[in-house]
């Protein structure tokens, strides 16, 4: 595949300086775009082939990274031989059991507004050795709803399995240029857009314990998620596929000697890891990464709307590092 | 304004939308007496069974009560002992700490959100769950 979209952009430039017509083939440069995702080659090594699997999944691995439930929001940069590129994801949610009396499960549902975007670069080489520039900047919104059960197996330990359904809408613009050499060619670029309906079965263990005035959580979470893309405006992005997800978080928190109205401040720390079951590295960079970092939590105590309860709210800052990739996590908690 | 920008209030406003219609439940002002409301079983209260085991209108004063927590594991039965203040509101809770309920005082800070305050803590007993 790698060996067409070159053949593709060695034909366009020799059209261009022939004829001197736009460049305007959107699949050439949209493969283009999906063969940043896939180990771009360095420079004078043989180009790597890319095949449709691989376009499938560099589409479903960008979708899975901002729709997956309980993932915060973050910066990731990948930076290797191959490719640079910068991440960042945020979401606003809120997620919390709904009690049903009379029962000794409670029901559980979440609603979250998630979005992101992606800045790549890479140098590759044509099929005639002219080195070529890929820029790629992609845009994801979703809004993700959730609905499930939440089963208190002891006081301190708690299993909800739950479903999600997102829908996401993705953008992306790409444009193709060549580096360095006597004659300069044409920065080339195009628009794609997708929107994407992403069903996730998840299954979340949550131990919570206080000793005294200190609090342990550890968290283990496992997503299942099938992805189809519809409204696309390229056959190429026209896709579905299934994602797994794990996440496992420890947490520690302790009370400070802070108050403000009689309530009281707590500083907490954690450590995260999460990981894309079967996603291929090349897919984003990276298939999995691990967090640590530190929090200040106010215990707020409300109800807003008379409707449901919000007791903590806090700030995180954390350091994300993993193979091939790093980045900070920075949060508002509740 | 950005594509995504665009794109995130094209996404609000039906979220903005919906969450404005959503009814906020009324605080019965309950004149000299009190509200209490358990989103667990409450079993008794001053020793009597209560016609509604999830909410009650109490009289200022003394008052002891007993609420059923579940799991499938265990079963635990927790007492409060409190004092009631005249024309409060108050709320059992399941947050999570070294007992499984707390009663909080519930006082509306304003027209957006109401605050739960003066936490009072039972003594539960736990029984293996008989399911």
């Amino acid at each position: 595949m790698n060996v067409l979209v070159s053949n593709w952009y060695d034909f366009k430039m020799l059209r261009t300086n022939v004829r001197g017509t736009t460049l305007g083939n959107a699949r050439g440069v949209l493969s283009l775009c999906l063969y940043l995702f896939f180990s771009p080659v360095a420079k004078g090594q043989d180009l790597v082939e890319l095949t449709p699997e691989d376009i499938r999944e560099s589409i479903i691995a960008f979708v899975n990274l901002y729709s997956t439930p309980g993932l915060d929001g973050a910066t990731f940069r990948v930076n290797d031989d191959n490719r640079e590129s910068d991440l960042i994801r945020g979401s606003l949610g809120y997620s919390g059991d709904l009690t049903i009396k009379g029962s000794v499960f409670d029901a559980y549902w979440g609603i979250a507004l998630a979005y992101g975007s992606l800045e790549g670069e890479a140098d590759v080489l044509s099929q005639r050795g002219r080195p070529l520039q890929l820029d790629v900047d992609r845009d994801i919104l979703s809004l993700r709803g959730s609905g499930g059960l939440s089963l208190p197996i002891t006081r301190h330990f708690k299993l909800r399995p739950f479903l999600s359904l997102s829908a996401s809408h993705i953008d992306t613009n790409t444009s193709v240029r060549e580096l360095g050499g006597d004659i300069t060619l044409p920065e080339i670029w195009v628009d794609s857009e997708v929107d994407a309906l992403t069903t996730t079965a998840t299954l979340f263990a949550d131990y919570d314990r206080w000793y005294e005035q200190q609090r342990l959580e550890l968290r283990g979470q496992y997503s299942l998620a099938y992805t189809d893309t519809f409204n696309a405006s390229n056959d190429n992005l026209d896709t579905w596929s299934w994602n797994e997800t794990l996440f496992l978080r420890a947490r520690y928190s302790a009370p400070t000697n802070r108050f403000t109205r009689n309530k009281p401040w707590r500083w907490n720390s954690y450590v995260s890891h999460t990981r894309f079951l079967g996603l291929e590295q090349r897919a984003l960079g990276f298939n999995s990464f691990s967090e640590v970092g530190v929090g200040l939590d106010f215990e707020l105590n409300i109800r807003p709307l008379d409707w449901f309860g919000l007791r903590f709210i806090g700030i995180k800052a954390g350091y994300i590092f993993g193979d091939g990739v790093d980045g900070l996590s920075v949060g508002l908690n509740f | 304004m950005s594509k995504l920008g665009r794109s995130f209030l094209l996404w609000m406003l039906p979220v903005l939308s919906l969450l404005a219609c959503v009814e906020q439940p009324a605080h019965q002002e309950a004149g000299e007496r009190a509200q209490l409301r358990s989103w667990m079983k409450i079993i008794s209260i001053d020793g009597v069974a209560p016609e509604d085991p999830y909410l009650l209108m109490l009289e200022p004063g003394q008052h002891r009560m007993e609420v059923l927590y579940q799991t499938y594991r265990q079963d635990y039965l927790c007492l409060f002992q409190f004092e009631v203040a005249g024309g409060s509101s108050y709320e059992v809770v399941d947050h999570s700490n070294l007992q499984p309920l707390v009663l909080y005082r519930w006082v509306r800070a304003n027209v957006v959100w109401a605050e739960r305050l003066d936490p009072v803590f039972p003594d539960c007993e736990a029984t293996a769950a008989d399911r």
